[in-house]
């Protein structure tokens, strides 16, 4: 592809995403090099494998996870020239701002949707103090132990124990006081315990 | 990441330790088909653009508004009006004066209804040594009235009103036409008006009337201009608004749709008869541009104009000229010969362009020349030469962007 200068913007340049891209990315944060479509592509393909993963961690559906990570692209995409990537791992800077990007859009969405989806009622289930986790168990089965969650309770563990948020500013990105957060934290680690122990147990009965 | 979706074995670990591990790296399998699906998304939820020819559309209402406002609306608040509409209540007044009297009615009202306009007539004409100024002139004249006989005042006020509108009508023309065009239609009153009594009307024209001239004087007009490069010519046209400043200065704004060509040409090398060699670039660029300039009368059919042409790209087309030299044998040529011939040919290879496309650009200083034509009158043909020297980063690009023409404008007043 053709290279030329003009102005201050340098056109024409794939992005290799590898050990050199660095400087790369810090250009297209400093708005040196406008992002191409080849660009775009590139950066999809590196990412969407870990926004998707982050996604599910919202989104029981999974065509909707995958809406919530396009959705997440295109906010990247147009803001990507704006982005003050600052830090000396512009791929680690770029990939917490997209997972970032990610984690706003799926709660946006669930927000948006109002309908929730059905939950176990966790209340009545009996308190567990700790688990040990079956070995053989799976990424979807876990991603489905964390569906049956209520979507507030899933959203702060995800919050808390994967993003680490701290529970002050998960209060203040879901609109909610530290406290509960810390309520409700809790009470999604004991209703993971008691979905598993429910899960493994009618699993291995069937 | 976890090929599959599927965890390692490991050795057993708390629920909430394990939940975690797991999905902190969980990444899944990305297939190129995902990349169609956002594009498509994209595309769904981009904002679709507003059209061209929508843009131009509204600036040229936006024009036409401005001017159509300007001519109906303000007129109601020019005080010239007002004067007019005084004169036919007024007279048919003091004609049925003596009738009125016959009826019965007091003098005194028909004279108080007097009072006011004649008060403000000879407000200019008083002498500086009156002391009481306009209602003791007024009352005098009543009483004058009074003693002489109404119907002689009377005949002698419309004869001084019907001047003074006259007067007051000339001076509107002279604003809003040209000079030179009301002397040659009244000579005679022209020379009327430089004398003192001319000097006595002005002041009443201040206020809103002074400012009417400047407001009605906007000329809408539409323009078609080709633009020479050195690499090629090209067609644009728009629509434009002059706004006169004064009797010799204007400011034209207006909105135009303009197509440039620049390009550049490299050597090709003649040793060369294997590769396909670029031996030209072209980039044919569409532009929006709201120029802005300001025109100065040099004399009545000849004017010079200096503005800015700012401009954003919306279309943009890259030619490349390439060109291979081919080896060809001559089958006809004598044994003597080497025996063949070099040949060239030419391709063009044309794709869209994002270059410039996007862009917003200062654009270019325009010098122009404007020249009246004295065919065509009531369509006001205006023919100006013009050169547009590129400003800022066109003038340090690699094309030249220098380019002219001879723009022809019309307008519709």
């Amino acid at each position: 592809m053709e290279a030329r200068n003009f102005g201050h913007t340098r056109l024409g340049h794939l992005l290799y995403v590898d050990e050199k891209d660095d400087d790369l990315l810090a250009d297209i944060f400093e708005g040196r090099i406008r992002l191409t479509a080849e660009m775009e592509e590139r950066l999809y393909s590196r990412y969407w494998g870990k926004l998707m993963g982050v996604a599910r961690r919202y989104i029981p559906l999974r065509e909707t996870a995958r809406e919530v990570v396009n959705d997440s692209f295109v906010k990247a995409f147009g803001k990507l020239a704006t982005f003050d990537g600052a830090g000396d791992d512009k791929r680690a800077v770029l990939e917490a701002w997209l997972v970032r990007i990610t984690v706003n859009t799926a709660i946006d969405r669930l927000r948006a949707q109002r309908t929730l989806p059905d939950t176990v009622t966790i209340d009545g289930l009996e308190n567990h103090p700790a688990v040990e986790m079956d070995g053989t168990l799976d990424v979807e089965d876990i991603l489905q132990l964390l569906q049956g969650l209520p979507d507030l309770h899933r959203i702060v563990f995800n919050l808390y124990e994967l993003e680490g948020y701290t529970h002050e500013e998960i209060a203040q990105l879901m609109g909610i006081p530290a406290s509960s957060s810390r309520v409700y934290l809790a009470k999604a680690k004991q209703g993971l315990r008691a979905l598993y122990i429910k899960y493994v147990g009618g699993r291995h009965d069937g | 990441m976890l090929e599959g979706g599927t965890m390692d074995k490991r050795p057993k670990k708390e629920l909430i330790d394990g939940v975690r591990d797991s999905l902190r790296n969980f990444e899944e399998r990305y297939d190129r088909s995902e990349w169609e699906h956002f594009q498509q998304r994209r595309k769904k939820t981009r904002r679709k653009p507003v059209p061209l020819f929508v843009k131009l559309a509204g600036i040229a209402a936006s024009l036409f508004l401005m001017v159509y406002a300007s001519v109906r609306i303000l007129p109601l608040l020019n005080p010239v009006e007002d004067h007019r509409k005084h004169v036919p209540t007024e007279v048919p007044q003091q004609r049925e004066g003596p009738k009125e009297k016959e009826q019965g009615q007091p003098d005194s009202l028909a004279a108080d209804s007097l009072v006011q306009p004649v008060g403000r007539y000879e407000q200019s004409e008083v002498s500086p040594l009156s002391v009481n100024g306009v209602n003791d002139d007024a009352v005098n004249r009543t009483k004058a009235k009074e003693t002489v006989g109404r119907h002689m005042a009377t005949q002698r006020h419309q004869k001084q009103r019907a001047a003074r509108i006259q007067r007051i009508e000339l001076k509107a023309r002279l604003q809003t036409a040209g000079l030179s065009t009301v002397r040659d239609q009244n000579p005679g009153r022209l020379r009327q008006q430089s004398s003192p009594q001319r000097r006595i009307d002005l002041p009443e024209m201040d206020g809103l009337t002074a400012n009417w001239p400047v407001i009605s004087g906007i000329r809408l007009g539409a323009n078609i201009t080709p633009a020479f490069t050195n690499k090629g010519f090209s067609l644009g046209g728009g629509v434009s608004a002059q706004l006169p400043l004064s009797n010799r200065l204007s400011l034209e704004v207006g909105a135009s749709y303009m197509k440039v060509k620049v390009g550049q040409d490299m050597e090709a090398d003649p040793a060369d008869t294997v590769s396909l060699q670029r031996v030209g670039m072209r980039n044919a660029v569409g532009m929006v541009a709201l120029p802005v300039a300001l025109s100065y009368a040099i004399s009545e059919s000849f004017s010079v104009s200096a503005g800015l042409f700012p401009f954003r790209v919306v279309h943009g087309r890259h030619t490349d000229i390439l060109l291979r030299y081919r080896w060809v044998n001559d089958g006809a040529a004598s044994a003597e010969s080497t025996g063949g011939r070099l040949i060239e040919e030419r391709t063009r290879m044309q794709r869209v362009d994002s270059v410039y496309l996007g862009n917003t650009y200062i654009g270019f200083i325009q010098l122009s020349g404007q020249y009246h034509p004295p065919i065509l009158k009531r369509r006001n043909p205006v023919l100006a030469p013009y050169v547009a020297i590129p400003l800022g980063r066109l003038r340090s690009d690699e094309y030249r962007w220098l380019h002219g023409g001879v723009s022809v404008r019309w307008y519709l007043r």
